[in-house]
């Protein structure tokens, strides 16, 4: 079994508008695949279907190698937080827990406070869910997602509407239970650089279709270095990085232009440049930014 | 399946709403007899007079051997002024009231949609790709709760009535009663079943409460009557009478010591809605997405 989540153009139609259209996502054991998308690129629709709340259009998905009625058997092996968590309010977390251990059959001593230790809600005692803070409810939607100990857990932007800390919290109880108990994870955010950190996998949605998969690697590759160059006469050092042999670069500004090749030659730019009396102002070699990469693959640069 | 049942029978144990109903029941049912008792003694007092109700709402009576209370009303009856009151006859008076029935649709309305405001059935809903079981065991769940209500508003009109009449306050026939309550259960789970079913497709309490009130009050029964007259008028001997195969109209015109055919049709006629809202909330489920 190479790939322990696949969608086989997986879509989604609401009258004539295709939500998602022909998804092929590919995860592996132990990924932590991001999902990335602007609101309403359909990474939730996503979510809903193979988590078995939304019913697809067309395509499939196959759990552990397995598709359709087979597939349905391994469902209990999916823990899922979907939007904002599911929980009655007028109950504590430890009753909201008890609630799906009962409902998924799950017997094992001490489950619900092994769950509360994790997500570092412990010592909630008999407080009402109705009176935690916006992490607290997301760590218990974490929690509820956990019952039964899954294989695999989607989460559809955890990290909304949390503080810096709460985002920090989130962030590292995914990555020790990815570590800990091998759990694969998919996570949809639109905040790429928190997905960054963790992620090792990404899908990226635009308008229900999957543009592009890749590892973190290849991200990084492709998210290229440059040399960021400023200078007092644009067009002039154009000319001089023509003369030099060198095509691959982009105008940004009025002052500054990024070079995406002879990232060693930075001194030999900066000489040729002096020579025809264009000033360099500053020069750095620089990655680009997630967003930056996002947006150009998206066409969202042009908007901005 | 049965893991299912006892989650929601947790969830009905841990939920305020429960509790809350049930208190309701306790003072309803007192409420209603003390009620009756002074009703009862104003007919004392006014021999002459008939038909003074305690009623909650438009009253409306009609005259005729199978007549349809309209209506949220207790409607007491002559020979209860001897001070000779049969159990069964006052639990016909007061189930036919339709007071019980408004609690009913409270909770039931309530208790099915809670798990949807709240987001839960998200939580579940992926783990039975067989949605209906969810359907059913939240049925079964309402099912124990209706018997209970109906159980609890029996026995404190039972022991109020006891405190107020005294030996006048006497059970009839034993087999009689308990088929006058299993013929009421089967209508009140019936209407459970329907608001239910409302809910499932509203995805509203508030709709589904509402029409579950109004129906109790007798909202349709002019729209019975058009129809009755419209088929009367066609197949002037048939004798249609549409009450006679709806929930409130049978829970209306249902009493204790009501002949067998009498008891029988109601117990069809509440197995049928409770059969049908059933399978289609079931299938509701089953195909809609969740939200």
């Amino acid at each position: 079994m190479e790939y322990i989540l696949e969608t086989k153009n997986l879509t989604k139609q609401y009258g004539r508008q295709k939500a998602v259209d022909s998804v092929n996502l590919h995860v592996r054991q132990g990924d932590i695949y991001g999902l990335i998308g602007r609101n309403g690129a359909g990474k939730t629709t996503i979510m809903k279907m193979i988590s078995g709340l939304a019913a697809p259009t067309e395509g499939s998905f196959s759990i552990f190698g397995h598709e359709g009625r087979t597939a349905e058997l391994y469902m209990s092996r999916l823990g899922t937080l979907i939007e904002a968590p599911g929980i009655y309010p007028n109950m504590t977390a430890r009753a909201n827990l008890k609630i799906k251990c009962l409902a998924m059959g799950v017997r094992k001593k001490n489950e619900i406070d092994e769950l509360l230790e994790i997500v570092g809600l412990a010592d909630t005692g008999r407080k009402r869910v109705k009176n935690f803070s916006l992490g607290m409810k997301q760590r218990l939607g974490i929690a509820l997602a956990l019952v039964g100990e899954p294989d695999i857990l989607i989460l559809d932007e955890p990290i909304n509407g949390l503080d810096p800390q709460g985002i920090a919290e989130v962030r590292e109880i995914l990555v020790r239970l990815n570590r800990e108990k091998n759990i694969t994870f998919i996570i949809s955010s639109h905040i790429l650089e928190e997905l960054s950190k963790i992620a090792t996998n990404y899908g990226i949605i635009n308008d229900g279709v999957l543009i592009k998969e890749m590892t973190r690697e290849q991200l990084l590759t492709e998210c290229s270095e440059r040399i960021e160059l400023k200078t007092n006469d644009t067009a002039r050092a154009c000319t001089v990085l023509d003369q030099m042999g060198i095509s691959k670069y982009k105008v940004v500004d009025a002052d500054t232009i990024q070079i995406f090749e002879r990232l060693d030659d930075g001194g030999s730019i900066t000489m040729a440049l002096a020579e025809n009396d264009v000033k360099t102002m500053g020069i750095i070699v620089k990655n680009e930014a997630l967003e930056d990469y996002y947006l150009e693959l998206t066409g969202g640069g042009r908007n901005v | 399946m049965f893991n299912l049942f006892r989650m929601d029978t947790f969830r009905l144990l841990h939920s305020k709403v429960t509790w809350v109903i049930l208190v309701f029941v306790v003072a309803l049912a007192i409420f209603s007899v003390v009620m009756t008792n002074s009703d009862i003694e104003l007919m004392k007092e006014e021999a002459a007079e008939t038909g003074v109700s305690n009623s909650v709402g438009i009253t409306v009576q009609e005259e005729g051997e199978e007549a349809r209370t309209f209506g949220i009303a207790i409607w007491p009856e002559d020979e209860w002024v001897s001070g000779d009151i049969e159990i069964g006859s006052l639990m016909s008076a007061e189930t036919q009231s339709g007071l019980l029935l408004l609690l009913i649709s409270i909770f039931t309305a309530i208790f099915v949609h809670a798990e949807q405001k709240n987001g839960y059935i998200k939580n579940i809903a992926g783990l039975f790709p067989k949605r209906g079981k969810i359907v059913l065991s939240k049925a079964i769940t309402i099912a124990v709760y209706v018997l209970i209500m109906l159980a609890l508003f029996m026995a404190v009109m039972v022991i109020t009535g006891y405190v107020l009449w005294g030996d006048g306050f006497y059970m009839g026939s034993v087999p009689d009663f308990l088929k006058f309550f299993g013929t009421q259960y089967a209508l009140h789970l019936g209407i459970s079943m329907v608001i239910m079913l409302l809910c499932m497709l509203t995805r509203s309490s508030a709709f589904s409460m509402t029409a579950g009130i109004l129906i109790t009050a007798g909202i349709l029964a002019p729209v019975y009557s058009i129809v009755n007259k419209l088929v009367n008028d066609t197949h002037p001997g048939w004798e249609f009478d549409l009450n006679r195969y709806t929930l409130d109209g049978c829970i209306s015109m249902t009493q204790a010591g009501a002949d067998a055919e009498t008891l029988l049709r109601a117990v069809i006629v509440g197995v049928a809605f409770i059969t049908a809202s059933l399978l289609l909330s079931m299938v509701i489920m089953k195909k809609r997405d969740i939200r």
